[in-house]
């Protein structure tokens, strides 16, 4: 399937919107709250379609690799999961990933916005990577 | 095998920071040390890394979940058209010259892709039910809408015949067209609006960017009705949800 970018913008804009008690303390916390909604939006997105039986099937499309993936919610569902563990565990780095993974940003730009080097942010980055492939590969006990 | 628990994890944490800085050379001279530094932790360190040396081969997590599909779409087949290059990416979506597929025509067409999702399949089917109106909408000077679907992805797409010319601005300005030339154009542009109204259609949007001047010097209106498609699907969203 596939959602396209603007309506899942539209969507988290909502979605944020009606919690407008919510204050952020800064951008960085800001962008970390937005890029966990996308996370929660998309996995919905694929529960529902797999619900219509439509395939069921979850596109997952990379840009720089032309390959294709077709991954099924089950497994971004399990993901969901460990970054849930992961973002107890380790918060920062769930972080990382959300905004990396689900919403598309550059490590220069997650870099920025939370005023780390780029270097750390990929060390981060591949550090999450090893959590949750080992969490996904062992099962969540692992 | 030793489990990953919110303890372990941070306990290994720095190692894992100190040890991913370090080139692939220098890891097994600092692996050994640390493993007579701290025999406790070393397998959890070791079994990490090599973990992370496996994962430099996959694509884990490297693909994203939102599908940015055009990017690797070129040659790819959409019903009766194939796909040839990116042509423009509009407000409303992309934008792609295309061709059939089974050779039967050599007309190039346009197709667009809207950017949004149709959420639901009753949505799915009103918007194939408004492409069959709007590719009734037949004048000279309305660019023909040929058809609309869906891709299995669930994008929605309209096919459009493809116009080789210059918004109608850039057209007057670059022939230095005079007044009465200009008012010449836009009679054509009125009557095609015309036509258009009279079948219970409207544009929404006519700018010079959506009047096109064939190379001919023909005048075709471009994407009669889409907004109408865009916001009835707004409103069936707020309607359902």
């Amino acid at each position: 399937m596939s959602i396209g970018a603007t309506t899942l913008l539209h969507q988290a804009y909502i979605e944020m919107a009606d919690r407008e008690s919510v204050v952020f303390p800064d951008r960085s916390r800001f962008m970390a709250y937005a890029a966990r909604v996308m996370r929660g939006l998309i996995i919905d997105h694929a529960r529902m379609r797999s619900a219509e039986k439509r395939g069921g099937q979850f596109h997952v499309t990379s840009a720089d690799v032309a390959v294709e993936q077709p991954a099924d919610y089950v497994e971004l569902e399990q993901l969901g999961a460990a970054l849930d563990q992961l973002a107890e565990v380790d918060p920062l780095l769930a972080e990382v990933v959300d905004m990396k993974f689900f919403c598309g940003f550059t490590f220069g730009e997650i870099a920025a916005m939370k005023d780390l080097s780029e270097r750390t942010v990929q060390r981060q980055w591949e550090k999450a990577r090893i959590y949750l492939h080992r969490k996904l590969s062992k099962g969540l006990e692992g | 095998m030793s489990t990953l628990d919110r303890d372990r994890w941070q306990e290994v944490s720095p190692y894992l920071d100190e040890v991913l800085s370090l080139s692939d050379d220098e890891r097994p001279a600092w692996l050994a040390g640390f493993n007579r530094r701290n025999p406790g932790l070393a397998p959890l360190l070791e079994e990490l890394v090599r973990e992370h040396e496996e994962l430099k081969n996959k694509h884990f997590l490297s693909c994203q979940p939102i599908a940015p599909f055009e990017a690797s779409f070129a040659g790819q087949i959409l019903g009766a058209y194939r796909l040839i290059s990116s042509i423009g990416e509009g407000g409303m979506g992309s934008v792609w010259l295309a061709e059939r597929s089974d050779g039967r025509f050599d007309r190039k067409v346009a197709i667009k892709f809207l950017h949004f999702s149709l959420g639901s399949s009753s949505g799915t089917k009103r918007f194939k039910r408004e492409g069959r109106i709007l590719a009734q909408l037949s004048h000279p000077h309305i660019a023909e809408l040929i058809d609309a679907g869906v891709t299995a992805t669930g994008q929605p797409y309209i096919v459009l015949e493809h116009i080789e010319g210059r918004a109608i601005d850039v057209w007057c300005d670059q022939h230095q067209l005079d007044i009465h030339a200009r008012i010449m154009l836009f009679l054509d542009v009125l009557s095609a609006v015309s036509h258009a109204h009279s079948n219970l259609v409207v544009h929404r949007d006519i700018k010079p960017s959506n009047v096109l001047i064939r190379n001919d010097g023909c005048v075709k209106l471009l994407d009669f009705g889409i907004a109408k498609l865009l916001s009835d699907e707004a409103e069936s969203d707020t309607a359902t949800t």
